[in-house]
């Protein structure tokens, strides 16, 4: 209630500002009449008894200085008061107004976009559970091509052996995942379709690979541990780009398609704001277990399980 | 505490307030008339006095206060806590 009543008070005196000011001039006038009759009463002048007044009590001015910067309203009142002097000046002063105006407005510019670029391209980029928590081993940032590499140089691409013994044997991460480290491009054709063959970019990935990612299937279920193992029956998962780009057919799920001569079920369909582990301008459209590349006989990943292939390693740390 | 305390006994204008707790406090408390018509402002704010256009005994307009309520609780609060105060210093003062 208190408060209301401040509240009430304080913007009676911003609204009804003459009001409020001739109330209190009154009432102080009143103050210092009476104080000053007292003083004639007791025998001294009229110029006297006020100038008496005003050293024992304080001039009327002062008094109603102190009253009013009393209230909360004083303050919104100063800065109002201050914003339309800096308004006033600035129109004195065009030329400069200009300037600074000009100069904010391309500082905020440049900030906004340069924060944009990086939001999208660093912070946006990877749509996974918890970025932060990703790491990629390695010492160089190669991932997907194998030009001019030397394991005695860097240490970035690994073997699919190396990468299962780090699995086995790494306590520090919740999961250990991997993926092939180049990019090849998939002959695609629908099983029993007469289309003819389109070739898609894809990507062999452990079967930890979207469980590492945190991330959810559209539609369908994402690959398993249990897809890449030798002897699984061969699946895929399909991009939600290409599943998009094809009408959205919910009999994706579930159909078989040859995938460089090899028939593999598609099982379920990525999220749509991901587009695999690295930034790229082709983004694999098919996700295939590491172990399936046993199934291809002209892949290049065929070899995949052989000791000297490579696969790179992508690790998630363990949550605290 | 000493507005609300010389309002208790009857509503009374600012000048009146301050003539009486100089008379009661004899002459030890002299208020100056910034410091007065702040407090006045506040208590009013608190809901604690309510102030009245009235004319005065010289047919002068005069803004009268009177204590609320929730002043008069206020009053004897502070009235308590004060005195409780005064009696642990005076205790304190005394043991040493």
């Amino acid at each position: 209630m208190s408060l209301l009543r401040n509240v009430a008070a304080g913007l009676r005196s911003l609204f009804q500002r003459e009001q409020v000011e001739r109330d209190l001039d009154e009432e102080l006038r009143a103050y210092q009449e009476m104080a000053t009759e007292e003083k004639i009463k007791q025998g001294m002048s009229r110029k006297d008894a006020l100038r008496e007044v005003r050293l024992e009590r304080g001039s009327v001015d002062a008094a109603k200085e102190v009253v009013r910067s009393g209230g909360w309203e004083s303050f919104l009142d100063t800065c109002c008061q201050d914003i339309r002097y800096g308004l006033r000046m600035l129109r004195k002063s065009p030329g400069f107004t200009i300037v600074v105006v000009l100069t904010l407005a391309l500082g905020i510019g440049a900030t906004t976009s340069i924060f944009t670029l990086f939001y999208d391209v660093l912070l946006k980029s990877l749509s996974v559970a918890s970025p932060a928590e990703l790491y990629r081993l390695g010492k160089e940032s190669r991932c997907c091509y194998w030009g001019g590499y030397s394991q005695e140089n860097e240490f970035s691409l690994v073997s699919y052996d190396l990468y299962e013994h780090f699995r086995n044997h790494t306590q520090g991460f919740v999961e250990l995942a991997a993926f092939q480290a180049s990019d090849p491009l998939f002959s695609v054709r629908r099983s029993g379709r007469p289309d003819a063959v389109q070739s898609y970019p894809g990507e062999f990935v452990s079967g930890n690979y979207f469980t590492m990612f945190g991330v959810r299937a559209t539609a369908g279920r994402l690959l398993t541990s249990t897809d890449d193992r030798p002897g699984a029956p061969a699946v895929a998962v399909m991009s939600y780009r290409l599943w998009q780009q094809n009408g959205s057919d919910p009999s994706v799920i579930g159909a078989v398609f040859d995938i460089d001569s090899a028939p593999f079920t598609i099982v379920g369909i990525t999220p749509p704001s991901f587009f695999g582990d690295t930034l790229r301008s082709n983004p694999p459209d098919f996700f295939l277990p590491l172990n399936a590349g046993t199934l291809m006989p002209l892949a290049d990943a065929g070899d995949l399980n052989q000791p000297d292939s490579d696969a790179s390693g992508l690790a998630q740390t363990r949550r605290q | 505490m000493l507005v609300l305390k010389t309002l208790a006994l009857e509503p009374m204008h600012g000048y009146g307030i301050s003539v009486r707790i100089e008379q009661m406090s004899r002459g030890v408390f002299r208020l100056n008339a910034g410091s007065l018509f702040l407090a006045i402002q506040r208590l009013e704010r608190d809901g604690l006095i309510a102030g009245e256009w009235k004319s005065t005994e010289n047919s002068r307009r005069a803004k009268y206060y009177s204590l609320t309520e929730k002043g008069q609780k206020r009053l004897n609060n502070e009235t308590r806590e004060w005195s409780k105060r005064v009696a642990a210093i005076a205790r304190i003062l005394e043991a040493s």
